[in-house]
């Protein structure tokens, strides 16, 4: 009799269990079907922060333009500046979601340069730089990092207004990987062409001829790239 | 007469454990709460508007915009115990104040004095400067519940005192009244600022983008340790402010949220278990209304094991009521049973049985344990929950995900384009264009708006798509930098002299 007692309690904890597993189940096939369900919409979700992340880094390029601006085209203090803030910089677009861009100049190198660009002016008057600013954007909800973009933005910076250019730019998301953006120093005149390089002139001895002063040297810089010549970065 | 229950003192001491744990982790969870409870309990009353302001202590940074010009101001307050510090940032000049004194300093000039800070055009955001005066010093009530002091200062309240209507300074007919509140981190902070002189509103300010960062109780002895304030960013970093993180006002509630579910999770659990107990406490309740038990009892036969059968459910009532007269009496959810010579009552929860509509062979059936009907309602609403809070709700959701799935890609399409565009057009735009754009597109309207940004050769661009009801569905916020003009026609040869 006593074995028949504890067969009653088992079937009943079996029972119990039975409900309880089935909802469970219940619930799993409920998420699932959910899960499934809002595909399309968790992929437009993503693709909406991956785009405010892209507007961040796009954000952040024009920032260090901005702090160039405000140095006047001084490349060190400028990166001094960036260091305040260990190169980073915040923005809010809703109450629960922001974005955190980080800025990184990478400017000429010695050794394993993999770009050559002609034509950059390097007269100590009229000096120009080449630079390379890496931004690097996330965007954080609640917290949480929901997508994060990188872009390389190549800089001509001059030491008079507007002080910075953007002469190419590459998103590092893209499907396809491109060339370095051209020449990096401007291009020279043509037929169908303008010219767009710094030049330096001296007034002669006459006062009525002016000298070219031009100091245009082969420049290789380098991107941080580990990889040879080829696609930035 | 003693009331008996099988089992019943093993689960009921079990069940008092189950709950000692519970009541522990209760304990545990609102402990915190509690201690702040009465420690405010021990301090003079003082409104909760004030009662905040006077307590904070750390860093606040906002920006701050007047709306008749396109001037704007970074500004930082430093609160610790020994003072604060205002510093407020424009690309013209720097103003900085403490409880001491104020001053002004033009980008590339000498710094002037400022007498009265709260008289000063340069003052932007003076809830700042007063919030610091609130920290530092006492203030008192006058003699209107409404009406507070603070010696040169005297403060407005609502009639609750929950929110700050202004406040005005006793000497000079200079009063701020200040609007649209919201909390961030443990202030409400005041996001519109309105300067009244001689009762004529002299300007407005609109203050955004607030990062209130509370000082920990550790750093804040470091702060007092290490002495003086020392202005700015520099002070900033040498204390650490910038390491602290800003306050996320949902994590608090979010914890709050868990430990609640946590406790009530706990709680079922522990009655789950110990639901034989519980319903034994029920059991004996009932035991003590004699009007339960009006129906005339019946007699039954015990078997020696002490079980016996009852409308075709097998009931364990006890060896001693064997070879005796056991009276049983039902109830719609207890089952009684007494006799003569037994001197306590038991009293089980009733057990239910399928009825036999006579469809299968009486041979084929096995005798089923059942559950019982307490059982049976609680799997019952717990299942009828599940279907109702979470299936129900589910299935509405996937139902429409592809619609918003589709208004909210196009959405997103809209403001890639948007972006794209306005980023094209200010590349070589030399003098930007500030203002706001709407174009409607396929329902949806795309709003552009082009501002000052915070530095010089800076914008600030904000794109939000919209659907016809007014819900944001795509946002993108971002800066856009100084455009270059297009070059001159040039072959390359000298300049004309």
């Amino acid at each position: 009799m006593t074995l028949s007692a504890r067969s009653c309690l088992s079937s009943r904890g079996v029972a119990l269990i039975s409900v309880l597993l089935s909802t469970v189940l219940l619930l799993a096939l409920v998420a699932v079907l959910v899960d499934i369900g809002t595909l399309r919409l968790q992929r437009t979700t993503a693709d909406l922060f991956s785009l405010q992340a892209l507007a961040g880094a796009d954000g952040g390029t024009a920032w260090v333009r901005a702090l160039l601006d405000q140095e006047h085209g001084d490349v060190s203090a400028t990166q001094t500046k960036l260091g305040e803030t260990q190169g980073k910089r915040r923005f809010t677009i809703d109450d629960h979601t922001y974005v955190v861009a980080t800025e990184e100049l990478i400017s000429t190198a010695n050794g394993s340069d993999n770009h050559v660009d002609y034509n950059v002016q390097t007269n100590s008057r009229a000096q120009e730089y080449v630079v390379q600013v890496e931004s690097s954007a996330a965007v954080y909800t609640n917290g949480a990092v929901m997508a994060r973009r990188d872009t390389g933005v190549l800089l001509r910076v001059y030491a008079a207004a507007p002080y910075s250019e953007v002469v190419g730019y590459v998103d590092d998301s893209s499907a396809v990987g491109i060339n370095s953006p051209g020449d990096a120093a401007g291009q020279e005149h043509a037929l169908d062409t303008t010219d767009l390089l710094v030049h330096v002139y001296q007034i002669g001895n006459s006062l009525l001829t002016l000298q070219s002063e031009d100091q245009f040297e082969k420049h290789t810089w380098s991107d941080g790239n580990s990889s040879g010549s080829g696609p930035l970065p | 007469m003693r009331i008996r229950f099988a089992s019943g003192s093993r689960h009921i001491r079990s069940m008092a454990r189950g709950f000692a744990y519970v009541a522990v982790f209760a304990a545990i969870s609102i402990s915190v709460p509690g201690v702040s409870a009465r420690a405010a309990t021990t301090q003079s009353y003082m409104p909760p508007a004030l009662a905040s302001m006077r307590d904070f202590r750390g860093r606040i940074d906002y920006t701050v915009k007047r709306d008749d010009q396109q001037v704007i101001v970074d500004g930082t307050l430093i609160v610790d115990d020994k003072g604060w510090i205002l510093d407020e940032r424009t690309r013209s000049f720097d103003l900085h104040a403490d409880p001491k004194a104020a001053s002004l300093r033009p980008v590339g000039g000498d710094s002037v004095v400022v007498d009265d800070l709260f008289d000063s055009d340069a003052l932007s955001n003076a809830w700042a400067p007063l919030l610091g005066e609130s920290a530092s010093s006492s203030v008192a009530r006058t003699d209107s519940p409404s009406l507070w002091d603070d010696g040169d200062l005297r403060i407005f309240l609502d009639p609750a005192g929950s929110q700050l209507i202004g406040f005005r300074e006793t000497r000079e007919d200079v009063a701020y009244t200040l609007d649209d509140w919201w909390a961030v981190g443990p202030l409400d902070v005041p996001h519109r600022i309105l300067r009244l002189r001689g009762g004529e509103p002299s300007a407005s300010y609109t203050v955004s983008n607030y990062v209130v960062r509370p000082a920990v109780e550790g750093q804040g002895h470091a702060m007092k340790a290490s002495g003086a304030l020392i202005p700015t960013l520099a002070a900033s970093r040498a204390i650490g402010l910038d390491d602290w993180p800003p306050v996320d006002v949902a994590w608090p509630q979010r914890v709050a949220a868990i430990a609640f579910a946590l406790l009530v999770l706990a709680l079922g659990i522990v009655a789950w278990w110990r639901r034989d107990a519980l319903i034994e406490a029920l059991c004996e309740r009932m035991a003590r209304d004699p009007r339960g038990w009006r129906t005339a009892g019946v007699t039954v036969f015990v078997e020696p094991d002490g079980t016996m059968m009852l409308d075709g459910s097998k009931y364990r009532v006890g060896p001693h009521f064997y070879n005796r007269a056991a009276l049983i009496q039902r109830s719609i959810l207890f089952v009684r049973v007494i006799a003569p010579a037994v001197p306590f009552v038991v009293i089980l929860p009733r057990k239910f049985t399928r009825v036999e509509l006579g469809i299968r062979s009486r041979a084929t059936r096995r005798p089923a344990t059942g559950f019982t009907l307490i059982e049976t309602m609680l799997a019952t609403s717990l299942f009828a929950g599940i279907v109702l809070l979470a299936v129900y709700p589910s299935i509405a959701a996937v139902a429409r995900a592809d619609a918003i799935a589709s208004e909210r890609a196009e959405a997103v399409v809209l403001a890639s384009n948007a972006l794209a565009d306005q980023e094209t057009a200010s590349a070589y735009v030399t003098s930007p264009s500030y203002g706001t754009t709407t174009t409607s597109d396929g329902g949806l309207t795309v709003t552009v708006n082009v501002s000052a940004g915070t530095i010089r050769d800076e914008s600030d661009l904000d794109i939000a798509v919209t659907d016809s009801s007014g819900d944001v569905l795509a946002h993108v916020v971002t800066w856009i930098g100084a455009g270059v003009g297009a070059p001159p026609d040039s072959n390359g040869g000298p300049p004309s002299q």
